[in-house]
């Protein structure tokens, strides 16, 4: 109906970071706030207890952490909750384990470290098919 | 078996041979001689016969011993010569031989067996000279007796004879065995020149081992020092975005209130209370980034200040503090580095390559490790040298592994992991100055490594 279009608010997609430098979280908070409902996690297992605690579209985590690294936190995801889109960040983009963590399908793409923003908008559009 | 070992052992054969030669024609001319004497002197037949064994019997007792002793020419002319006499005197006591049969049969004999004896080993040349010599004497000999009877002189003719034919059969096996000495030599001589070649070339290749391994070091630190680098940067990249945000949000406030709006309602949404403290925030955040790119940047200037071609006098201690802090970013919290810094004096060698022994060895430490363990480096002054130890909680290093660690390419790592270089790099260092590096046997738990350096290097 014309004229009586009450505008939904578009739900921006839930997007769960997790990187163990606390600067890098708080920057990518800042950055996607508009865009994204961003939470974060400092490691592997904080991460997994958010992924059971909230519903979550999208995962994002740096490989290298310690405990656990960003390869272990997608396959935990990737058998519990496979609905979640997966992507790794590393400043690492040659190594073995996250291009064979791509080719299984752990995690649907590899983000080199340093990324641009635009970039990562791009692919969450690509995955989560939202605006 | 090599060319040379063949070629010296065929010299020996020809040597051997050209003894047995000798004794097999001189025991065959016995009897032709004594058939001949039938002719010349059948009247003494007897004599010449217990003459010549006796002297011949004993010669070759004597012969023996000169081979053996290979003692100079002129002693054995002296023994071959009292031999002879001796083989004589027997003779005479056997025989009662008259005193012109001795004169001109024994001694002629001996000269002649005793010149075929020394040119085994003359020089071939010198049968000729020996047997013209012979061949005067003789000569001498027969017109002193007055020229007794032609077929005296023939006797003794047909000696000389038959020893020139041994003494050139004989010259034969030594000029053949004197060339496979000579090629033996020569052999030796090629792999010598080959050795050399190759030792040169190992030399030459191993001083490319310790650049190559200064690429792969460098190239590790790198690659570790751009993930250090990554983090700042992308705080600092993600911070922009929303301060340039923050900026424009403040601009348009700013803007409103100049032209008078409604800047109560427009506060809320520009979110100007936020912006404040969260652009301050942000700003703050970069500042720390920016911080940290230039402490990476500041050690690594540090470590690659020492990099000099010549000798410095530094402090081991600067250099193992500057290395340390640019390895420390990339250790883990479950792994403890511990640092010890004794006394030192100042010292001199080059910082740059000692700072690159003491990298390789922490490193391999927090390979060993593999992320969780103790490192300890410790420094320490003991008479005139300079100590430095990296001691490991890792699993040892195996009995095996003990006795290649500082060869070039071995490597307990993985392939792709590890080049094999980095301990044979320290032993080349340390050795060029003058040091010693080696695992401590009497450590236990872990690998210690300990380097000992001169306070100055070799000149």
């Amino acid at each position: 109906m014309a004229g009586s279009s009450v505008v939904e608010p578009v739900r921006k997609p839930v997007v769960l970071i997790v990187d163990d430098e606390n600067e890098n979280l708080r920057a990518f908070a800042r950055s996607f706030r508009k865009e994204l409902d961003v939470k974060t996690a400092s490691s592997g297992p904080a991460a997994i207890d958010m992924l059971a605690a909230e519903p979550v579209d999208m995962v994002i985590t740096d490989y290298t952490m310690p405990a656990m690294n960003g390869v272990q936190v997608l396959s935990i995801a990737a058998e519990k909750w496979p609905h979640v889109k997966r992507l790794i960040i590393s400043g690492h983009t040659d190594l073995a384990e996250l291009h064979s963590a791509h080719r299984l399908g752990l995690a649907a793409e590899l983000l080199p470290k340093p990324f641009r923003k635009a970039d990562v908008l791009a692919t969450i559009e690509r995955l989560l098919g939202t605006p | 078996m090599t060319d040379a070992e063949k070629w010296q052992r065929d010299a020996q054969k020809l040597e051997r041979s050209s003894f047995l030669v000798t004794f097999i024609l001189i025991a065959c001319l016995y009897p032709l001689w004594t058939f001949f004497d039938l002719f010349t002197a059948p009247q003494f037949l007897a004599e010449f016969a217990s003459v010549r064994f006796s002297i011949a019997g004993l010669s070759l007792i004597a012969f023996a011993i000169v081979r053996r002793t290979q003692s100079a020419v002129i002693p054995r002319i002296a023994m071959g010569t009292l031999v002879t006499l001796l083989g004589v005197s027997v003779a005479w006591l056997v025989a009662q031989v008259p005193a012109s049969v001795v004169v001109t049969y024994t001694i002629g004999f001996s000269i002649v067996f005793w010149a075929t004896a020394l040119l085994l080993v003359w020089p071939w040349r010198m049968t000729v000279v020996v047997y013209s010599l012979c061949l005067i004497a003789h000569v001498g000999l027969w017109v002193a007796n007055g020229m007794p009877d032609p077929r005296s002189f023939f006797g003794l003719f047909w000696y000389l004879l038959s020893a020139s034919f041994i003494a050139t059969l004989v010259g034969a096996l030594r000029r053949r065995s004197e060339h496979q000495k000579h090629l033996a030599k020569y052999e030796t001589e090629k792999t010598n020149a080959e050795l050399a070649t190759a030792l040169a070339t190992l030399k030459d290749a191993q001083e490319r081992f310790v650049a190559t391994e200064k690429l792969q070091a460098l190239g590790r630190l790198i690659a570790q020092l751009s993930h250090e680098i990554n983090n700042p940067m992308n705080v600092i990249e993600n911070n922009v975005g929303p301060v340039s945000e923050y900026l424009a949000a403040l601009g348009k406030a700013l803007d409103i209130a100049r032209a008078g709006g409604d800047l109560e309602a427009a506060w809320d949404e520009l979110e100007i209370d936020f912006v404040r403290t969260d652009m301050q925030d942000a700003i703050d955040a970069m500042a720390t980034s920016a911080g940290r790119v230039r402490a990476i940047h500041n050690d690594l200037r540090a470590f690659m200040r020492g990099d000099t071609a010549l000798p410095t006098e530094a402090d081991l201690n600067d250099g193992v503090r500057s290395t340390i802090a640019m390895l420390k970013r990339s250790v883990g919290s479950e792994t403890e580095l511990v640092e010890r810094y004794g006394e030192l004096p100042k010292a001199r060698f080059h910082i740059g390559q000692v700072n690159q022994v003491t990298l390789n060895l922490i490193q391999n430490a927090l390979d060993v490790v593999g992320g969780a363990g103790r490192i300890e480096v410790e420094t320490a002054h003991e008479d005139d040298k300079l100590v430095l130890s990296v001691t490991d909680s890792g699993p040892g290093v195996s009995e095996a592994a003990r006795r290649h660690l500082f060869e070039p390419f071995f490597t307990t790592k993985d392939v792709g992991k590890g080049t094999g270089l980095g301990l044979a790099t320290c032993y080349q260092i340390v050795r060029a100055h003058g040091g010693s590096i080696s695992l401590d046997e009497s450590h236990t738990r872990g690998a210690r490594f300990v380097v000992r350096l001169p306070l100055a290097p070799p000149a």
